[in-house]
Protein backbone atom coordinates (compact mmCIF):
# COMPACT_ATOMS: atom_id res chain seq x y z
CA UNK A 1 0.00 0.00 0.00
CA UNK A 2 1.12 3.59 -0.78
CA UNK A 3 1.03 6.25 1.60
CA UNK A 4 -0.66 9.40 0.50
CA UNK A 5 0.86 12.58 1.01
CA UNK A 6 -1.06 13.49 4.42
CA UNK A 7 0.19 10.04 5.88
CA UNK A 8 3.67 10.87 4.86
CA UNK A 9 2.96 14.34 6.55
CA UNK A 10 1.61 12.35 9.71
CA UNK A 11 4.56 9.70 9.55
CA UNK A 12 7.24 12.50 9.77
CA UNK A 13 5.36 13.79 13.05
CA UNK A 14 5.53 10.55 14.38
CA UNK A 15 9.13 10.08 13.54
CA UNK A 16 8.43 6.87 11.14
CA UNK A 17 9.94 9.19 8.38
CA UNK A 18 12.62 11.36 7.98
CA UNK A 19 12.89 14.28 5.45
CA UNK A 20 15.28 16.83 6.22
CA UNK A 21 14.97 19.57 5.40
CA UNK A 22 11.32 19.50 4.74
CA UNK A 23 8.81 21.54 3.53
CA UNK A 24 5.25 21.12 3.35
CA UNK A 25 4.73 22.80 -0.44
CA UNK A 26 6.38 19.88 -1.64
CA UNK A 27 3.69 17.29 -0.55
CA UNK A 28 2.20 15.21 -3.78
CA UNK A 29 -1.02 13.12 -3.51
CA UNK A 30 1.10 10.01 -3.09
CA UNK A 31 5.23 11.32 -2.72
CA UNK A 32 7.29 14.45 -1.58
CA UNK A 33 9.75 16.57 -3.91
CA UNK A 34 12.98 16.07 -3.55
CA UNK A 35 15.92 18.64 -4.86
CA UNK A 36 19.16 17.80 -5.90
CA UNK A 37 22.16 18.68 -3.96
CA UNK A 38 25.14 20.59 -5.80
CA UNK A 39 27.68 18.13 -6.31
CA UNK A 40 28.07 15.55 -9.23
CA UNK A 41 29.81 12.89 -9.87
CA UNK A 42 30.56 12.61 -13.43
CA UNK A 43 31.56 9.05 -14.08
CA UNK A 44 34.20 8.39 -16.90
CA UNK A 45 34.09 5.38 -19.40
CA UNK A 46 35.51 3.03 -16.87
CA UNK A 47 32.95 3.56 -14.52
CA UNK A 48 35.82 3.36 -11.38
CA UNK A 49 37.00 7.04 -11.89
CA UNK A 50 35.03 10.51 -12.13
CA UNK A 51 35.25 14.24 -12.02
CA UNK A 52 33.29 15.91 -9.06
CA UNK A 53 31.85 19.05 -10.37
CA UNK A 54 30.19 21.39 -7.89
CA UNK A 55 27.08 23.07 -9.74
CA UNK A 56 27.01 26.74 -9.84
CA UNK A 57 23.63 28.65 -9.61
CA UNK A 58 23.50 29.24 -13.44
CA UNK A 59 23.75 25.46 -14.06
CA UNK A 60 25.39 22.39 -15.52
CA UNK A 61 24.80 21.11 -18.81
CA UNK A 62 24.33 17.08 -18.63
CA UNK A 63 25.79 15.17 -22.15
CA UNK A 64 24.22 12.44 -23.43
CA UNK A 65 26.21 8.91 -22.98
CA UNK A 66 27.46 9.68 -19.75
CA UNK A 67 27.03 8.62 -16.10
CA UNK A 68 26.04 10.83 -13.26
CA UNK A 69 26.02 10.49 -9.85
CA UNK A 70 23.83 12.89 -7.55
CA UNK A 71 22.24 13.24 -4.92
CA UNK A 72 19.42 14.73 -2.94
CA UNK A 73 19.97 17.53 -0.67
CA UNK A 74 17.61 15.87 1.87
CA UNK A 75 18.14 13.03 4.27
CA UNK A 76 15.47 10.57 3.54
CA UNK A 77 14.19 7.60 5.31
CA UNK A 78 12.22 5.61 7.43
CA UNK A 79 12.41 2.49 9.72
CA UNK A 80 8.78 1.59 8.84
CA UNK A 81 7.89 2.01 5.35
CA UNK A 82 9.68 1.38 1.91
CA UNK A 83 10.88 4.28 -0.23
CA UNK A 84 11.09 4.48 -4.18
CA UNK A 85 13.07 6.57 -5.48
CA UNK A 86 10.66 8.06 -8.75
CA UNK A 87 11.43 10.90 -11.37
CA UNK A 88 9.52 13.61 -11.99
CA UNK A 89 6.96 13.64 -15.25
CA UNK A 90 7.93 17.17 -16.16
CA UNK A 91 11.55 16.28 -16.18
CA UNK A 92 11.24 12.85 -17.24
CA UNK A 93 9.60 14.66 -20.43
CA UNK A 94 12.82 16.20 -21.23
CA UNK A 95 14.51 13.37 -21.32
CA UNK A 96 15.87 12.86 -17.84
CA UNK A 97 15.99 9.04 -16.45
CA UNK A 98 16.55 8.37 -12.90
CA UNK A 99 17.29 5.42 -11.25
CA UNK A 100 15.89 3.40 -14.00
CA UNK A 101 16.94 -0.11 -12.50
CA UNK A 102 16.92 0.38 -9.15
CA UNK A 103 14.68 2.39 -7.56
CA UNK A 104 14.26 -0.05 -4.44
CA UNK A 105 15.14 1.72 -1.45
CA UNK A 106 15.34 -0.46 1.83
CA UNK A 107 13.71 0.04 4.92
CA UNK A 108 15.61 1.33 7.77
CA UNK A 109 17.96 3.57 5.03
CA UNK A 110 18.10 7.00 6.16
CA UNK A 111 20.67 8.99 3.90
CA UNK A 112 21.03 11.39 1.06
CA UNK A 113 20.11 9.29 -1.53
CA UNK A 114 22.38 8.43 -4.51
CA UNK A 115 20.52 9.65 -8.21
CA UNK A 116 21.70 7.77 -11.29
CA UNK A 117 21.03 10.22 -13.90
CA UNK A 118 21.34 10.08 -17.41
CA UNK A 119 19.83 12.42 -20.53
CA UNK A 120 19.15 11.81 -23.86
CA UNK A 121 19.50 14.92 -25.28
CA UNK A 122 21.63 17.56 -23.92
CA UNK A 123 20.21 19.25 -20.70
CA UNK A 124 20.83 22.11 -18.26
CA UNK A 125 20.09 21.09 -14.77
CA UNK A 126 20.40 23.53 -11.60
CA UNK A 127 21.41 23.25 -7.50
CA UNK A 128 18.30 22.63 -5.29
CA UNK A 129 16.13 22.26 -8.42
CA UNK A 130 13.24 19.78 -7.77
CA UNK A 131 14.62 16.82 -9.54
CA UNK A 132 12.21 13.90 -8.47
CA UNK A 133 9.57 12.38 -5.91
CA UNK A 134 10.14 9.67 -3.49
CA UNK A 135 6.82 7.30 -2.82
CA UNK A 136 6.46 5.75 0.96
CA UNK A 137 5.09 2.12 1.01
CA UNK A 138 3.61 0.01 3.86
CA UNK A 139 5.29 -3.26 3.88
CA UNK A 140 3.97 -6.74 4.24
CA UNK A 141 5.67 -9.23 6.84
CA UNK A 142 7.99 -8.97 9.02
CA UNK A 143 10.98 -6.52 8.94
CA UNK A 144 14.45 -7.61 7.86
CA UNK A 145 16.75 -5.56 9.22
CA UNK A 146 18.75 -3.65 6.41
CA UNK A 147 22.45 -4.78 6.27
CA UNK A 148 23.33 -0.50 6.44
CA UNK A 149 25.99 -0.77 3.27
CA UNK A 150 24.40 2.67 1.61
CA UNK A 151 22.87 3.55 5.12
CA UNK A 152 24.38 7.18 6.42
CA UNK A 153 25.46 8.07 2.84
CA UNK A 154 26.66 12.00 2.50
CA UNK A 155 26.98 12.89 -0.73
CA UNK A 156 26.60 10.66 -4.00
CA UNK A 157 28.17 7.33 -3.76
CA UNK A 158 29.68 5.10 -6.28
CA UNK A 159 29.17 1.54 -6.60
CA UNK A 160 30.65 -0.44 -2.85
CA UNK A 161 31.15 -3.94 -4.58
CA UNK A 162 34.87 -3.32 -6.25
CA UNK A 163 37.54 -0.83 -4.81
CA UNK A 164 37.07 2.09 -6.52
CA UNK A 165 39.11 4.67 -8.41
CA UNK A 166 42.61 6.27 -6.12
CA UNK A 167 42.27 9.90 -4.78
CA UNK A 168 44.51 10.54 -7.26
CA UNK A 169 41.59 9.71 -10.14
CA UNK A 170 39.41 12.47 -8.49
CA UNK A 171 39.25 15.58 -10.43
CA UNK A 172 37.34 18.38 -9.42
CA UNK A 173 35.60 20.53 -11.93
CA UNK A 174 33.48 23.50 -11.46
CA UNK A 175 30.75 23.84 -13.92
CA UNK B 1 -0.93 -3.49 -2.78
CA UNK B 2 -1.71 -4.22 -6.65
CA UNK B 3 -4.49 -5.24 -8.44
CA UNK B 4 -4.97 -8.44 -10.20
CA UNK B 5 -6.21 -7.79 -13.92
CA UNK B 6 -9.65 -9.41 -12.17
CA UNK B 7 -9.98 -6.19 -9.96
CA UNK B 8 -8.89 -3.82 -12.93
CA UNK B 9 -11.79 -5.16 -14.99
CA UNK B 10 -14.05 -4.69 -11.82
CA UNK B 11 -13.33 -1.27 -10.86
CA UNK B 12 -13.47 0.29 -14.35
CA UNK B 13 -17.02 -1.30 -14.41
CA UNK B 14 -17.78 0.34 -11.27
CA UNK B 15 -16.04 3.44 -12.36
CA UNK B 16 -13.26 3.64 -9.79
CA UNK B 17 -10.76 3.67 -12.97
CA UNK B 18 -11.04 5.24 -16.12
CA UNK B 19 -9.36 3.20 -19.18
CA UNK B 20 -11.12 4.52 -22.62
CA UNK B 21 -11.27 2.34 -24.63
CA UNK B 22 -11.23 -0.49 -22.79
CA UNK B 23 -10.77 -4.10 -23.93
CA UNK B 24 -10.84 -7.07 -21.19
CA UNK B 25 -8.37 -8.53 -23.92
CA UNK B 26 -5.72 -6.23 -22.96
CA UNK B 27 -5.89 -7.71 -19.24
CA UNK B 28 -2.77 -8.91 -17.86
CA UNK B 29 -2.27 -10.52 -14.40
CA UNK B 30 -1.66 -7.22 -12.89
CA UNK B 31 -1.50 -4.60 -15.31
CA UNK B 32 -3.19 -3.43 -18.65
CA UNK B 33 -1.48 -2.93 -21.91
CA UNK B 34 -2.13 0.21 -23.24
CA UNK B 35 -1.72 1.38 -26.65
CA UNK B 36 0.82 4.19 -28.29
CA UNK B 37 -1.25 7.18 -29.62
CA UNK B 38 -0.37 8.67 -33.39
CA UNK B 39 0.94 11.78 -31.96
CA UNK B 40 4.51 12.91 -31.16
CA UNK B 41 6.32 15.83 -30.71
CA UNK B 42 9.89 16.43 -30.64
CA UNK B 43 11.71 19.48 -29.17
CA UNK B 44 13.53 22.08 -31.68
CA UNK B 45 16.69 22.64 -29.58
CA UNK B 46 18.83 19.79 -29.52
CA UNK B 47 20.05 21.19 -25.52
CA UNK B 48 17.58 21.53 -23.20
CA UNK B 49 16.68 23.54 -19.84
CA UNK B 50 15.01 22.60 -17.28
CA UNK B 51 14.26 26.21 -15.92
CA UNK B 52 12.89 27.43 -19.77
CA UNK B 53 10.13 26.34 -21.46
CA UNK B 54 12.33 23.91 -24.83
CA UNK B 55 10.19 24.73 -28.00
CA UNK B 56 8.18 21.62 -29.32
CA UNK B 57 7.34 20.35 -33.08
CA UNK B 58 4.54 18.09 -34.06
CA UNK B 59 6.07 14.94 -35.99
CA UNK B 60 3.10 13.13 -38.04
CA UNK B 61 3.21 9.12 -37.50
CA UNK B 62 1.82 7.48 -40.71
CA UNK B 63 -0.16 4.15 -40.69
CA UNK B 64 3.67 2.40 -41.88
CA UNK B 65 5.20 3.76 -38.59
CA UNK B 66 8.26 6.06 -37.36
CA UNK B 67 11.91 5.12 -36.66
CA UNK B 68 13.00 6.23 -33.41
CA UNK B 69 16.57 6.93 -33.27
CA UNK B 70 19.07 7.16 -30.47
CA UNK B 71 20.08 10.69 -28.91
CA UNK B 72 16.64 11.90 -29.38
CA UNK B 73 13.85 12.02 -27.02
CA UNK B 74 10.23 11.22 -29.27
CA UNK B 75 6.87 12.47 -26.55
CA UNK B 76 3.75 10.11 -27.33
CA UNK B 77 0.45 10.12 -26.28
CA UNK B 78 -1.37 6.90 -24.63
CA UNK B 79 -4.03 5.86 -27.63
CA UNK B 80 -6.72 5.45 -24.11
CA UNK B 81 -7.47 8.28 -21.65
CA UNK B 82 -6.90 6.73 -18.25
CA UNK B 83 -6.94 7.33 -14.59
CA UNK B 84 -8.40 6.94 -11.19
CA UNK B 85 -9.67 9.20 -8.14
CA UNK B 86 -8.87 5.85 -5.91
CA UNK B 87 -5.81 4.13 -7.40
CA UNK B 88 -2.45 5.11 -7.62
CA UNK B 89 -1.81 4.46 -11.42
CA UNK B 90 2.09 3.14 -12.22
CA UNK B 91 3.56 3.72 -15.98
CA UNK B 92 5.47 0.75 -17.07
CA UNK B 93 6.86 -0.69 -20.34
CA UNK B 94 6.62 -4.07 -21.63
CA UNK B 95 8.94 -6.69 -21.45
CA UNK B 96 8.59 -7.66 -24.71
CA UNK B 97 9.13 -3.69 -26.26
CA UNK B 98 11.95 -3.67 -23.16
CA UNK B 99 13.99 -6.57 -25.17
Amino acid sequence: MILTGNEIRSALDRGEIIISPFRSDWINPNSYNYSLDGAILQMHDNLESYDLIYLQPSGFTLRPRTLYLACTAEIIGSRRYITTLLGRSSLGRLGLFLNVTADLGHVGCESQWTLELTVVQPLRVYPGMRIGQVAFWEQLGRAMPYGGRYHGDVGPRPNKDRTLAAASHLRTVNS
Amino acid sequence: MILSGIAIAEAVRSGEIVIEPFSESQLGPNSYDFRLGDRCIIYQNHELDSHTQNPTADIAVGCDGLVVKPDRLYLFNTLEMMGSTKFVPIIRGRSSTGR
